[in-house]
């Protein structure tokens, strides 16, 4: 074998070496499949608002919890009533709310509306001082056992009757019309205040 | 006619370089399916993070149900690494921000036995909602 055909054979060796290190190109064979994650219960539980508007309530899924027989609140109920002062500060169209102490049959009548007022007077002051609410959205009421949604001759029920509501007295709607040109089919958007009153269910005007 | 001639010398530098070369191959050597099996694999220990990034989306776009995420990327010869990937806009369908989160949860792997060669991969992520029940 002579000098160029040695030197011709270890070029192509070489190559072949060579061309051995070139990339391997390849596709994946099957997508690889994303699922969008399942919520444990605690993620739920959390997700789960505590505190809604509803018509001319804000309504509460959890109880505030106080002491016995006692104004006091008790530290459970600090993460509600923190989102319940964030919700009325997320919507200044919530313009005045009344907090509403509700108690149970059981014991003296006197006693029960006291406790009764003087735990929605709590709730106000909580959110006034912690949950920095303007203390003139917020007004305070105690009814004792004078409007029980539950039986009082139970345990379960002069349980339920023991509660806090929260009545929104005063809240400004906007209202938008879209007014259609017969003629030239043209379309125009026509929004109007209004300020609703719970009470009495009056209405009136917002000027702008 | 004189025949041309080589040097020895010349004949010991391509012998040199096919040593080298070879000594430049003394990896892993996989073959095709091998290598996509073993990227496959590298990536699948991302999958939380995959996970998450869906996740985090979903919280921002809910409406963002299902899509497409088609990557592609090299996988270093000898250091196994992979180079940060890109995404084929033509086959891709998740957002931007998906995308982007999906790239920076592959950064940093490699294989444990890196290849003499290069990988030039492409992978699809298919996104999609709730797990069949």
């Amino acid at each position: 074998m002579g000098p160029v055909r040695i030197a011709k054979t270890m070029t192509l060796t070489l190559g072949v070496v060579l061309a051995a290190c070139g990339p391997r190109v390849f596709e994946g064979e099957t997508a690889k499949l994303i699922e969008a994650p399942v919520p444990t219960p605690a993620q739920l539980e959390a997700k789960q608002p505590k505190v809604e508007i509803s018509d001319d309530k804000i309504v509460i899924h959890e109880k505030i919890q106080f002491e016995y027989d006692s104004a006091v609140i008790r530290p459970e109920s600090d993460a509600l009533l923190a989102e319940l002062a964030a919700l009325i500060n997320d919507n200044p169209r919530l313009e005045r709310i009344r907090i509403e102490g509700h108690a149970s049959a059981e014991g003296d009548y006197d006693h029960n509306v006291e406790l009764s007022r003087r735990r929605a007077e709590s709730v106000r002051d909580h959110l006034v001082e912690r949950g920095a609410v303007a203390p003139e959205r917020l007004e305070y009421e105690g009814y004792g056992p004078d409007q029980p949604i539950a039986d009082n001759e139970t345990e379960a029920g002069r349980e339920a009757n023991r509660r806090v509501e929260f009545t929104i007295l005063a809240q400004e709607f906007t209202e938008t019309k879209t007014i259609t040109d017969p003629e030239t089919g043209a379309q125009r958007v026509k929004t109007h205040k209004q300020r609703v009153h719970a009470e009495d269910r009056s209405a009136e005007e917002v000027q702008p | 006619m004189s025949r041309p001639s080589i040097t020895s010398a010349g004949l010991r530098a391509v012998l040199v370089g096919a040593v080298l070369a070879s000594a430049g191959c003394s990896y892993a050597a996989r073959d095709t399916a091998s290598y996509r099996s073993d990227t496959s694999a590298l990536l699948d220990t991302r999958a939380n993070e995959v996970e998450a990034c869906y996740a985090a989306e979903l919280e921002r776009n809910p409406s963002l149900v299902v899509g497409k995420l088609t990557l592609t990327f090299t996988v270093a010869k000898k250091s196994g690494k992979l180079i940060p990937p890109s995404w084929d806009r033509n086959r891709t369908t998740v957002s931007e921000s998906l995308a982007t989160c999906v790239v920076t949860a592959l950064i940093g792997l490699e294989l444990t036995e890196p290849d003499l060669r290069d990988g030039e991969a492409t992978f699809v992520y298919q996104f999609r909602g709730s797990p069949p029940k």
